[in-house]
């Protein structure tokens, strides 16, 4: 029985971790890097969006994608695909270096309002370990502990070292799982989008006729608090709440 | 040494040419060339009672040839001294231009106190009579007469022995009416960064001489830019009449100011100092000129404090404006507009015209991310010789493309705040479109951070891409399968937990274990039973049937089923509570097996398949009767 529970936690692993590869999406990529290198950024766009649209993505597609974007200059854009590529290589020194250079030309300059600790814990966690490995790894060591439990209910394995190792793995696995569970639920990184617009006002109102708040500009990364038709609530970085047209943003 | 007028000031630059002009002006009674012009000027607009004032008519632009001697003016308050008037001519040469200049003068004397009147005279020069002004004299107590230079009665040494002993004569010292230095502003309210222009102006009467001028100390003026405006190095003086009388004007300093806040702001006086030497302290020319070496007065002068209203600029400013104050027009001209990948273009700006020049900032120029731009070279050229600070800037941007494509530079806009309408104005030149070539595989920066990045441009492209994920997937907590994964373990759990209790009742309960084997030992019978019957063992059928049945029954109710006796056994089912019926249906089947096994051939096929059929129907009613 414990034979067939490890094969049963190895197939699932390597089910979760496997990642097929779209042709059509390499293929896409590769003809929009190729456009890319020789400076037709519209040819290029063309190209890595169609290989968005196929269902997979990658860091690189999105780096690329911003590249093109930041050399047609429309920064908005490019800050948003540059935080999308960050999303999937967050230590990538190419993505971060590009993403400072991107956000120098921002114009807003607010402070930012600082987080709650948890949340910082929960993202420095997310950093650490990505929200579908946390889940993957809290399963094996949950499985783990199943398996040393029925070992020692069925064979009467037990012993002091029995007893340490499924209290470890039987806590790792609900801290992992949980943590990966509510992390889906409630990400560590909300719901964030990008001004596309050169200028947008925030209302106090989802209206034009509302009183504007504040003007933010293109390139600006704000987070989504809720959405109304053709309007967002979001929250700028110093915690300023307002509306703005919901064309105006691109999600991250 | 005495201060006419004013306080302290200084500037850094004019000491020199102050000092060439007012040395350039010693002896500079003259007029100067230019057309006829005709006026009247007194010495002195107030004098003592004992005192006389001098009346000169100047006809300029001629030499007295063709001037009609002119009769002396009617007074009011004065008594003409003389008919006959005194002459005077000069000539000067200038630049290589000769004027000529030609005056009658006469001497009056006061009849008391109080205000005189010189009233106008006619001048005929050849065909065409010319008019003076009146001139009002003030005549004051002789104790009360301003202090200067003496004036004494010019025929009263005619009436003095030669041999009389001459009282000492204290040198003459000229008053804020002989010498004084005037800041004239081209306004006195302006806009903030808006050009002022301050003129200063040096009045001294005809005859003064100066000596060893120069500036005190600097010149400031705390709270604007300011810019020197060019003045003539070798001034001619105008002549000006004020109050009567009679300036040589030349100007000293001329500054661009503009105000870099609102508020009132003080321009500090533009102060000199120098030797001055009246002509008229002694009318002996010969004690003149023996006393000349004595008769320089140290003096100083002062401009008066110059204050300007500053106004900050009006609400409106479009986004473009960063400060330029004034009339201006702006170009934008690129040196190229294809290039390769790597190459340099220029794009300059050049804004023309009057205002803060010099304060003015660059242009912005939003370019595409492909390139890079460099801080402008700014070069500034001023002309300082007019009467305004005019000129031109120019803002040289080097933009280096990254890569290849064709791209265009924005508009520039250039805005700035006209004083004259009170209003800003925009203008805007055209894009301009660029053509780069070439291929860019990695960033043509030329400067690199510590980690190998361009500088202010992004890393290189990715050229191959690995970990693809599904850009479809939805949030881990609404998939099924993650659920299912956790709790099936849980489970498991339970299962095991039923499995290892059930296999504890089992050891420790021997009568619920044989319940628990009852059934599956009879359709253990029953089985063998059905194969003993196929293979044509009747007799091994019948016992195992009965077997099935008697054994089903034992392990049921716990005892031992072999030994009993057929009524023993139905007793104990009767005292269990089993339907007569239920004891009457087992008593036969029983018959039947004792009756298979002892006589097998008395039984047809069909009656040995009823005895099984009998027996898997009554062991489940035995089943349900003795459980409840």
């Amino acid at each position: 029985m414990m034979r067939n529970l490890f094969i049963a936690m190895l197939l699932l692993g390597a089910t979760y971790s496997a990642r097929a590869q779209d042709v059509d999406a390499v293929r896409l990529f590769d003809k929009g890097t190729a456009a890319l290198m020789d400076g037709q950024f519209q040819d290029a766009l063309r190209s890595f969006t169609a290989a968005e649209q196929s269902g997979w993505a990658s860091g690189a597609l999105f780096y690329n994608t911003g590249l093109a974007y930041y050399r047609l200059d429309e920064l908005g854009q490019a800050i948003r695909y540059l935080e999308k590529a960050r999303l999937l290589n967050p230590e990538d020194p190419r993505i971060e270096h590009s993403l400072a250079v991107a956000e120098r030309r921002q114009r807003d300059q607010f402070s930012v309002l600082p987080k709650p600790f948890w949340k910082k814990a929960q993202q420095g966690l997310v950093r650490i370990i990505p929200l579908q490995w946390a889940f993957l790894i809290g399963l094996m060591c949950w499985m783990a502990f199943v398996a040393g439990w029925t070992a020692k209910t069925v064979r009467a394995l037990d012993g002091e070292w029995y007893r340490r190792g499924r209290q470890a793995a039987l806590i790792a696995g609900l801290f992992l799982i949980s943590h990966a569970m509510a992390s889906s639920i409630v990400p560590a990184f909300p719901d964030r989008s990008v001004v596309l617009e050169e200028t947008l006002v925030l209302r106090e109102q989802a209206s034009d006729e509302a009183t504007a708040i504040l003007e933010v500009h293109e390139g600006l990364i704000v987070e989504v608090r809720a959405e109304a038709t053709n309007w967002a609530l979001v929250k700028i970085p110093n915690g300023t709440r307002g509306w703005v047209p919901s064309a105006g943003l691109g999600d991250i | 040494m005495k201060e006419l007028a004013g306080r302290t000031l200084g500037t850094r630059s004019v000491s020199g040419a102050i000092a060439l002009l007012l040395f350039a002006l010693v002896g500079a009674s003259s007029v100067v060339a230019r057309q006829v012009d005709v006026h009247a000027s007194v010495d002195a607009t107030t004098i003592g009672t004992e005192e006389s004032v001098t009346l000169t008519i100047t006809i300029d632009g001629s030499d007295g040839s063709d001037v009609q001697v002119p009769q002396p003016p009617d007074a009011v308050g004065l008594i003409l001294l003389q008919t006959i008037p005194r002459t005077q001519q000069s000539v000067s040469i200038i630049n290589g231009e000769m004027s000529r200049s030609f005056g009658y003068s006469w001497a009056y004397r006061p009849t008391g106190q109080g205000t005189a009147r010189i009233e106008a005279s006619t001048v005929r020069v050849k065909d065409r009579e010319y008019h003076t002004q009146p001139i009002q004299v003030q005549v004051v107590p002789q104790d009360q007469r301003p202090a200067r230079a003496r004036r004494t009665d010019p025929f009263a040494g005619a009436f003095r022995s030669p041999f009389t002993p001459q009282p000492t004569e204290p040198a003459p010292e000229p008053d804020e009416s002989d010498l004084f230095i005037r800041a004239v502003p081209s306004q006195r309210s302006a806009w903030q960064n808006e050009q002022v222009v301050i003129e200063y102006r040096l009045f001294f009467r005809e005859g003064i001489q100066l000596r060893q001028s120069r500036l005190t100390d600097s010149w400031d003026a705390e709270g604007f830019w300011r810019e020197e405006l060019e003045v003539e190095t070798r001034p001619v003086p105008r002549i000006i009449i004020e109050n009567g009388l009679r300036y040589n004007t030349i100007v000293l300093k001329r500054a661009a100011v503009f105000p870099t806040r609102a508020g009132d702001l003080s321009v500090d006086p533009l102060k000199i100092e120098s030797e001055a030497m009246l002509p008229f302290g002694s009318r002996d020319p010969f004690r003149s000129l023996f006393a000349m070496q004595t008769r320089f007065t140290p003096v100083m002068l002062a401009s008066p404090e110059v204050t300007v209203a500053s106004r900050p600029l009006p609400d409106g400013a479009p986004d473009w404006f960063n400060g330029a104050v004034g009339s201006y027009a702006m170009t934008v001209k690129p040196d190229r507009t294809s290039l390769e990948v790597g190459e340099s273009m220029q794009i300059s700006v050049t804004v023309t015209g009057r205002g803060n020049l010099a304060t003015m900032d660059a242009p912005i120029l939003d370019v595409p991310a492909a390139f890079d731009v460099y801080d402008p070279d700014v070069s500034t050229l001023l002309d300082r010789s007019g009467a305004r600070l005019t000129g031109s800037k120019t803002f040289r941007y080097i933009l280096i493309p990254r890569t290849n494509g064709a791209f265009e530079i924005p508009p520039i806009t250039f805005s700035w705040f006209d004083p004259g309408a009170g209003v800003y104005r925009t203008s805007k030149s055209n894009a301009i479109p660029v053509s780069v070539n070439g291929t860019a595989t990695s960033p043509l920066s030329v400067t690199a951070t510590t980690n190998g990045m361009p500088v202010d441009d992004f890393a290189p492209l990715f050229t191959t891409s690995e970990n693809w994920v599904a850009t479809t997937r939805a949030p881990l907590h609404t998939r099924w399968w993650a659920w299912s994964l956790i709790l099936l373990p849980l489970v498991g759990m339970g299962v095991v937990q039923v499995w290892r209790r059930h296999q504890t009742r089992l050891v420790r309960d021997p009568r619920w274990a044989r319940g628990r084997r009852a059934h599956p030992l009879s359709r253990k019978h029953l089985k063998q039973a059905m194969e003993l019957l196929q293979s044509g063992n009747t007799k091994g059928y019948f016992e195992e049937v009965e077997r099935a049945v008697l054994g089903f029954i034992g392990n049921r109710l716990d005892i031992a089923e072999k030994g009993l006796t057929r009524p023993q056994l139905d007793e104990l089912l009767s005292k269990r509570g089993a339907s007569e019926s239920l004891r009457l249906r087992l008593k036969s089947l029983l018959d039947l097996c004792d009756r298979g096994r002892f006589a097998p051939a008395s039984f047809s096929p069909e009656n040995k398949e009823s005895a099984f059929d009998d027996a898997s129907e009554l062991i489940p009613d035995l089943d349900e009767y003795l459980d409840s």
